[in-house]
């Protein structure tokens, strides 16, 4: 796309899928910039400033190894969408909010069923519908449940095991959830008043934007032992929720912005880009952000789980069964904006690491001890939606993956055009008339806000997880194909 | 009376905006803000709240201040669902801002949504005065 910020920098080929930004490029990197994609779609990566941006992250005080980035990649604020960067904490690595973003835990989760194409597509209207009155979504709507500042510490502090206690899910959904719903090490206190008061309302709530909550149905399987161990068989409906920590995550990234801002300066960081300000991990700052960080990590998965819980009741209600017997468990909930502090290998040697996923997801290989048990021998399954007219992805984790980029992978098709761009094309109507032509039901609060999500703004996700399974860091293990489309 | 335009970023929103005064330059943004925000904005205004922002130590000046502002109108949005409509500058930067401001209530059931707003991001964020022209540049993160 004709962008005056287009990247006019050094891009070497660097193997399969691979190019590389020599830290020759420009002053201050301290590695190389390592970007995922094949011929064509480091076409469309040069268009915008997302290149440039993979160099500024290689600035980064204690980053190891690369600045990555995946074949989705495109133009962020400070950190590229589609960034991966680990920094080590032992040698002053610092952590920086702009690395995980505004959307803190912003994730998927698939839920599968034992409903089939042909029973569900005769009453998609209905179930979408369904859906659609008992999931809140949109621009400044509410949750169904307000939660008391007592228990949004327990949100902050258990996730999405605290939902499930209070009888919001099963608790074989604890297990089938990135860091079993909660990460260790949130910190409250280093939550603003501010912050609680946005999420007071917010558990349970979709949000708007390129949030969405899909019906779906599996269309194609590449590995039917992997299919099999997930739950999932040709024809098999299944649902995606997209969404992260609304206003909760977004107001402790803010805060953290501006303390960070300081540190930067404080730190004495040369730092190319603002939003890029940082502090070193084993700090006061650094450790109060990810304090803070996790407690928003947490709440996202809070908030997926409850509304999975008001998505399997509303499923339950159109087929007039319970969610038990449609056979609606998780597969799997993973996040895409979030850092971590992670063990892995660099030279040989395994070193603890804080690894920055921003619109990237973590891809551990089978035989890992956090993938859950019952999928240890295929990988930790990766959930990579695509855009609401063609299909999504569920690939599994691989080795390389671990070895190569900190075990991550993409995370979604990647914006191709801007949202100005997107309207141009087509309208909220047509993008509808689109979709019923394709047999896709689509309700939406914002038919704006839809336009903007059309297929074609988007690069196409086939090629992007393509790219990843060619680089050898996942697996493709079967593909969905929209049914349902609810957005706000 | 300032004005406004989108311009293109990947993902999000980014506004340039043009005012007379400072003034006139933090009305035209909140204005922009939530022209994105909502297709319908509240026929009247119906409570008056004061909006005071004050920069802390670590922030440097007028960039930040417009963050602030843009941001604290974005707060009273997303917890009390008020919509500014009407302002009063009684104090203004560099450090500092006092306004009064008369909101109207947004109603999910008649006003139509546009994008919900994340953030007013650092990135690329400008604020510039040449003679009695005051421009700003921002991005949203949508």
């Amino acid at each position: 796309m004709a962008n005056p910020r287009a990247y006019h920098g050094p891009l070497e080929p660097a193997g399969e899928c691979r190019w590389r930004i020599p830290k020759s490029y420009k002053r201050g990197m301290r590695v190389d910039g390592i970007i995922f994609a094949d011929d064509r779609l480091i076409e469309q990566i040069r268009g915008d400033n997302a290149a440039e941006q993979v160099a500024n992250v290689a600035c980064l005080p204690g980053i190891q190894k690369a600045s990555f980035a995946m074949p989705d990649i495109h133009w962020g604020y400070g950190f590229p969408i589609g960034g991966v960067a680990a920094t080590d904490p032992a040698e002053g690595g610092v952590v920086s909010p702009g690395g995980v973003g505004y959307d803190i835990n912003c994730g998927v989760r698939l839920i599968r069923s034992d409903l089939l194409l042909q029973q569900v597509a005769p009453r998609a209207k209905e179930l979408v519908a369904q859906i659609f009155r008992d999931v809140p979504c949109g621009v400044g709507v509410g949750g169904s449940i307000t939660f008391s500042p007592q228990e949004l510490r327990r949100i902050m502090t258990d996730g999405s095991r605290y939902i499930v206690e209070r009888g919001h899910g099963w608790p074989e959904d604890v297990p089938h959830t990135e860091a079993s719903g909660a990460v260790a090490g949130a910190d409250p206190d280093a939550v603003s008043k501010r912050a609680l008061q946005r999420g007071s309302d917010q558990v349970g709530t979709l949000g708007a934007g390129n949030h969405f909550l899909e019906v779906q149905v599996v269309n194609e399987i590449y590995d039917a032992k992997a299919a099999a161990a997930l739950g999932l068989g040709l024809s098999s409906v299944a649902f995606m929720i997209h969404c992260g920590s609304r206003g909760f995550g977004h107001q402790i990234c803010d805060d953290y912005l501006k303390v960070m801002r300081g540190a930067a300066r404080k730190y004495g960081f040369d730092l190319p880009d603002q939003q890029l300000c940082c502090a070193p991990v084993e700090s006061d700052e650094g450790r109060r952000y990810l304090g803070a960080m996790r407690a928003a990590a947490n709440y996202a998965w809070a908030n997926r789980q409850l509304i999975m819980d008001l998505l399997r009741k509303a499923v339950a209600k159109v087929f007039a069964s319970t969610p038990q017997d449609l056979g609606m468990g998780l597969v799997y909930d993973v996040a895409h904006n979030i850092a971590k502090i992670e063990d892995h290998k660099i030279n040989g040697r395994i070193r603890s690491l804080c690894v920055h996923r921003k619109g990237a997801t973590r891809a551990f290989p089978a035989g890992h001890p956090e993938v859950p048990e019952d999928y240890r021998d295929i990988g930790q399954p990766v959930l990579i939606p695509g855009d609401m007219g063609r299909y999504s992805f569920l690939l599994v984790g691989s080795e390389s993956a671990m070895d190569e980029t900190f075990g991550s992978v993409c995370h979604g098709a990647g914006r191709l055009m801007s949202r100005h761009q997107a309207r141009e094309a087509v309208s909220g109507d047509e993008v509808r008339a689109d979709l019923a032509r394709k047999g896709i039901v689509a309700l939406a609060k914002s038919w704006k806000g839809l336009a903007e999500e059309h297929s074609g703004a988007y690069k196409d996700v086939a090629q992007v997880v393509d790219v990843v399974e060619r680089a050898g860091l996942a697996r493709k293990v079967c593909r969905l194909r929209p049914l349902g489309v609810i957005k706000g | 009376m300032g004005t406004f335009e989108t311009f293109d970023h990947t993902a999000d929103v980014g506004l340039r905006i043009e005012g007379d005064s400072l003034a006139d330059l933090l009305e035209t943004a909140a204005r922009a803000v939530f022209s994105v925000v909502l297709l319908d904005l509240p026929e009247k205004v119906e409570v008056q709240r004061d909006v005071r922002v004050q920069l802390a130590p670590e922030l440097e000046g007028l960039e930040e201040l417009l963050v602030e502002w843009l941001q604290e109108l974005l707060y009273h949005f997303e917890t009390k669902r008020l919509v500014p409509l009407a302002f009063d500058f009684r104090e203004k930067g560099p450090r500092a801002l006092h306004a009064r401001v008369g909101f109207g209530r947004f109603d999910p059931a008649r006003h139509r949504t546009g994008l919900e707003v994340k953030a007013v991001t650092y990135h690329g964020l400008e604020v510039r005065q040449e003679a009695s022209r005051w421009t700003a540049r921002i991005i949203l993160d949508v």
